[in-house]
């Protein structure tokens, strides 16, 4: 029989420490921002790349779940959005 | 200095709704940001865009915590949401905006009024014994709702959540939970094309996102907790409004 439970606490666990990270990262920006720290706002890249990370880790996590539960076709609707996320930040890129 | 604290008090209204109802926030942010802030609804896009996906992790940990997201619906309705935004975008030189606009503003006022009327659970489709046959129907809804979004510009979880409630008969409670945590994924695929773009305002996102990571936590805290019809009549409000926008500027332009 196949095993359809699907776990979600790593899930819960990679949201709750980006929720943490950004937060901190983000405070911090305006930290600097008040003491007068010149291109405080620039930090705010690094925090966007740390925020559309964490969601391509969470798609795969999401896809490794399905495929420990055995649900092929969910496992590769994951990784096909990641594809075309990638297929979509690449044709940004070179064009 | 007061700009940044309007910037933060955006995000955390736009997390404190959009949490509470499962919704990204773009309803909220959009308007704020150009109509009382004063900013270019170019800028406001890229900004709200990105602080959906915040939102998205945000909000949906609350849902996923209690068991109210479906996680197979989420990966179906993201894949062709996305799907949908990208036909919408190559459709849009081709389509006149201003018919799918009137056509579906009535849509919205008719999803408005169903939502608040409700339906009986006998006549209520059961998603739960028909799951494969309503997964392939909520592919069609995301790729509609995907394509619409983006010919028109409108979130697509304002409209998507009443129909997963009304059409698939999903309860309103998961519904909202899937949706939040498929608009991050539905949503970063724009937020990557305006990052690289160099499109998003970096002063203006750092208040924004400040604000919604901590309104989006309460918000989607309270969305657990939320009265059926507390949530239905907020819908209903937030349809009308979006198919009064919808409708504003094609009418005034015959007029």
């Amino acid at each position: 029989m196949k095993e359809r439970y699907f776990e979600v606490d790593m899930l819960i666990r990679i949201q709750q420490i980006t929720w943490y990270l950004v937060m901190v990262y983000f405070a911090a920006i305006y930290v600097l921002f008040m003491l007068d720290f010149e291109g405080a706002f620039e930090l705010a890249r690094y925090g966007i790349i740390l925020i559309l990370g964490a969601t391509v880790l969470k798609l795969v996590v999401l896809a490794e779940r399905f495929r420990i539960a055995r649900l092929r076709r969910f496992w590769l609707l994951s990784y096909l959005l990641v594809l075309i996320l990638a297929a979509v930040a690449v044709l940004r890129y070179l064009l | 200095m007061i700009d940044q604290l309007l910037y933060i008090l955006c995000g955390l209204s736009a997390g404190l709704l959009g949490g509470y109802l499962g919704l990204g926030g773009g309803v909220v942010m959009v308007p704020f940001l150009t109509v009382l802030v004063g900013i270019d609804i170019k800028q406001a896009a890229p900004v709200s865009i990105t602080a959906i996906v915040v939102n998205s992790f945000t909000a949906s940990n609350e849902y996923l915590k209690r068991g109210m997201v479906d996680m197979e619906l989420v990966v179906v309705l993201a894949v062709f949401m996305v799907l949908g935004n990208i036909t919408g975008s190559l459709l849009s030189a081709y389509i006149p905006g201003d018919y799918i606009q009137v056509v579906f503003a009535v849509l919205l006022i008719y999803t408005a009024f169903s939502l608040l009327k409700g339906r009986p659970a006998t006549e209520r489709m059961s998603f739960k014994d028909n799951r494969g046959k309503y997964l392939l129907i909520c592919t069609l809804i995301a790729f509609v709702t995907g394509t619409l979004s983006a010919l028109i510009g409108i979130g697509g979880g304002v409209v998507l959540i009443p129909i997963l409630y009304l059409v698939i008969g999903l309860p309103l409670a998961t519904a909202r939970g899937t949706a939040s945590l498929m608009m991050g994924f539905s949503a970063a695929a724009a937020a990557t094309v305006y990052f690289l773009g160099d499109q998003i305002d970096l002063a203006i996102v750092s208040g924004v996102v400040l604000g919604i990571i901590v309104g989006a936590k309460l918000g989607g805290y309270l969305g657990t907790m939320a009265k059926p019809m507390v949530v239905k009549i907020l819908f209903f409000i937030l349809l009308l409004y979006l198919a009064y926008r919808l409708l504003y500027e094609p009418l005034t332009g015959l007029l």
